[in-house]
């Protein structure tokens, strides 16, 4: 059972940078136009009580197209333009972590911010430097939600610093601003909304004070200003400024599905549902991580995507070598991927054969409860075996055209 | 035909290791390994959210030598499908029992719960997933920090009301509430659990439950005893 008598910010430095904080986000709301806006009556039980704040009637909206979306994307396909951005802004670019977190509080990367895991968790030396990343990451909860806007994997482009004040804080978030605009992104389509609440990671329960951005009704990305307490030492202040690059780019392109929007230019994926390209997607970067499937930790998120991935696809009968190719390369522009393409495709499609073998006997088994066959062997193997037990042949023929 | 009726799992809170007998009942009981996870009691944001989703795994998984599909919820009012076609067990983990209360009642979640359990579905109640099990949950009021206006609880176990993480210095505690609300409590320390249907209720795990009667009287029930006086009531 959770307490939540826990003080936090008991020390006077902590409540000056909570004074500071209110002080510099209201500056930021100025300086940007943005007024809040009444939400009495407003249930926002839901996902926590907001502040919400729009861009004022009056304020004058300089529309800057950033030389045009065309352009913006095609800074987006690589990490070059992202990368300098951050590096003239005096950030040091830190490469990708591999997605199998081996530290922090989860068993996969799911923000950029876990970078810092070292220092947050193991109390590691505090590095001065501000820090960008952008950081894949794979995110469980969302699973079973993929559509529009939606995918279980991303890459989250963030800033982190460790001990700087609010007003660093929002100097950075106007820099992301400047670059949002510049991309195309109207001030006039976001809503941004200010939340205080207590969170924890792994053994950490900290506060944090958030301003999530969001466009045309979608999150963008969030900034959040963390006082995080440590065990042998005082509660460090973590800034972390994150948005979703796919969503960037999706928003970017009115007139692209989201998968179509995040694919490489060059390549069209008209042909598959969503569902399945973002399944592919994810296990290529499981995949060529190193990840293994299996029945817990790391390797059940590859089993359990597998499993998904094969359901689908079971009438559909779409050859994903392609698909697996095409994301492998993406992903490799990112981060590193220390297992080979080849080897890569060979573990997905081993264990999509595996789960196919178990779809396979729980079609039959709705007509042959008894049939009961090692499922971890290629598929003519079983259908081999399958022939030689009282499932009728014809039967058995009828099914595997269907689903084959 | 008769309708086969599901079964509650209470878990007295801790980590996996303290439960570690009921989680093996609970995953065992499962025909087709299908599990719902509602971890709404915490307080989290999305790399929390990850975290319980890599504990529940690590809490279920070992139990199995099949592969366990579990679902973290996080949205109760978006899930519009019958449970039963989709799962056989939902799993509700702890937190704060007033807002994992809240949050059911004002989805409508409840009644989906009730009906899952008619139809054979079961129910695992960690820490305050197992408060809101019984009458009421004003037994843990001292988490109820944010003006929560809900009190009552599911009441699948009669008139019983549910303590979890139990120690003796809670007490005088229990004592007080029995006596204002006139509910009988069941009192878990962690390590404890207990298995209820609509006949009885099984003790589970490594410590004894205690009962704390209408009229103030204790009783202590150990691990391996059935008890025919409580049983699930829907």
């Amino acid at each position: 059972m959770e307490r939540f008598e826990e003080k936090f910010n008991k020390d006077d430095e902590s409540r000056e940078n909570t004074l500071d904080y209110f002080t510099f986000a209201d500056k930021f709301f100025v300086e940007h136009g943005f007024v809040e806006v009444d939400t009495s009556g407003v249930d926002t039980e839901k996902d926590g009580d907001y502040r919400i704040y729009k861009l004022g009637r009056r304020h004058n909206v300089e529309h800057k197209s950033g030389g045009g979306n065309e352009l913006a994307l095609r800074y987006l396909q690589t990490p070059e333009f992202l990368k300098n951005f951050f590096e003239d802004a005096n950030f040091k670019a830190m490469p990708a972590k591999l997605i199998v977190n081996k530290a922090g509080s989860t068993l996969f990367m799911s923000a950029g911010v876990q970078i810092l895991d070292s220092i947050i968790h193991e109390e590691k030396e505090i590095f001065s430097e501000k820090i960008y990343v952008a950081q894949p990451v794979f995110r469980t909860q969302f699973i079973d939600k993929i559509g529009e806007g939606i995918s279980s994997s991303f890459i989250n482009i963030a800033t982190e610093m460790v001990n700087k004040s609010p007003e660093e804080h929002f100097m950075i978030l106007n820099k992301w601003m400047q670059l949002l605009e510049g991309f195309g992104l109207n001030k006039e389509n976001m809503i941004l909304k200010s939340v205080e609440r207590y969170s924890k990671w792994g053994k950490r329960r900290f506060s944090c004070k958030i301003l999530k951005i969001h466009y045309n009704g979608w999150g963008l990305g969030d900034a959040a200003y963390i006082d995080m307490p440590q065990d042998s030492r005082n509660n460090i202040s973590i800034s972390d400024i994150g948005f979703g690059l796919e969503r960037i780019k999706w928003l970017l392109s009115p007139d692209k599905s989201y998968f179509q929007s995040i694919v490489p230019s060059d390549k069209e994926l008209v042909e598959f549902d969503s569902e399945l390209i973002d399944y592919v997607r994810t296990l290529t970067l499981l995949a060529g991580s190193g990840v293994k499937p299996s029945n817990n930790a790391h390797g059940y998120r590859f089993r359990q995507l597998s499993k998904l991935l094969t359901k689908i696809n079971l009438e559909k009968k779409a050859n994903l070598n392609d698909l697996i190719s095409i994301w492998y390369d993406d992903w490799r522009k990112w981060t590193d991927l220390p297992v080979d393409k080849e080897n890569s495709i060979r573990t997905i499609n081993l264990e999509n054969e595996r789960n196919f073998n178990r779809e396979l006997l729980d079609i039959l088994k709705k007509d042959y409860p008894d049939v009961g066959i090692d499922i971890n062997q290629p598929t003519t193997k079983v259908i081999e075996l399958l022939n030689g037990t009282s499932v009728d042949r014809n039967h058995l023929r009828e099914v595997l055209n269907k689903i084959l | 035909m008769k309708k086969k009726i599901g079964k509650i799992f209470i878990s007295g809170g801790g980590g996996i290791e303290e439960s570690f007998l009921l989680d093996k009942q609970f995953v065992r009981s499962l025909t087709k390994r299908k599990v719902l996870y509602i971890p709404l009691a915490l307080n989290r944001d999305n790399i929390g959210f990850e975290a319980c989703y890599d504990w529940i795994i690590s809490a279920l998984a070992r139990h199995s030598d099949d592969f366990i599909n579990i679902t973290m919820l996080l949205d109760l009012a978006g899930y519009k499908k019958e449970l039963n076609d989709d799962f056989d067990g939902i799993y509700i983990g702890g937190g704060n029992t007033y807002k994992l209360l809240q949050h059911i009642y004002n989805t409508g979640f409840d009644k989906k719960l009730t009906s899952f359990l008619r139809n054979g579905g079961l129910v695992y109640g960690g820490s305050a997933g197992a408060i809101i099990l019984g009458k009421s949950i004003a037994i843990v009021s001292e988490e109820n920090d944010n003006d929560y206006k809900y009190n009552k609880g599911l009441s699948l176990i009669g008139n019983y009301s549910i303590m979890c993480h139990y120690n003796e210095a809670e007490d005088d505690k229990i004592l007080e509430f029995v006596k204002l609300y006139q509910s009988p409590v069941i009192a878990l320390p962690e390590g404890s659990g207990l298995i209820i249907d609509k006949e009885k209720c099984e003790v589970v795990g490594d410590k004894s439950v205690l009962i704390f009667g209408l009229y103030q009287e204790r009783k202590s029930e150990k691990s391996g005893n059935f008890i025919n006086y409580i049983s699930l009531t829907i």
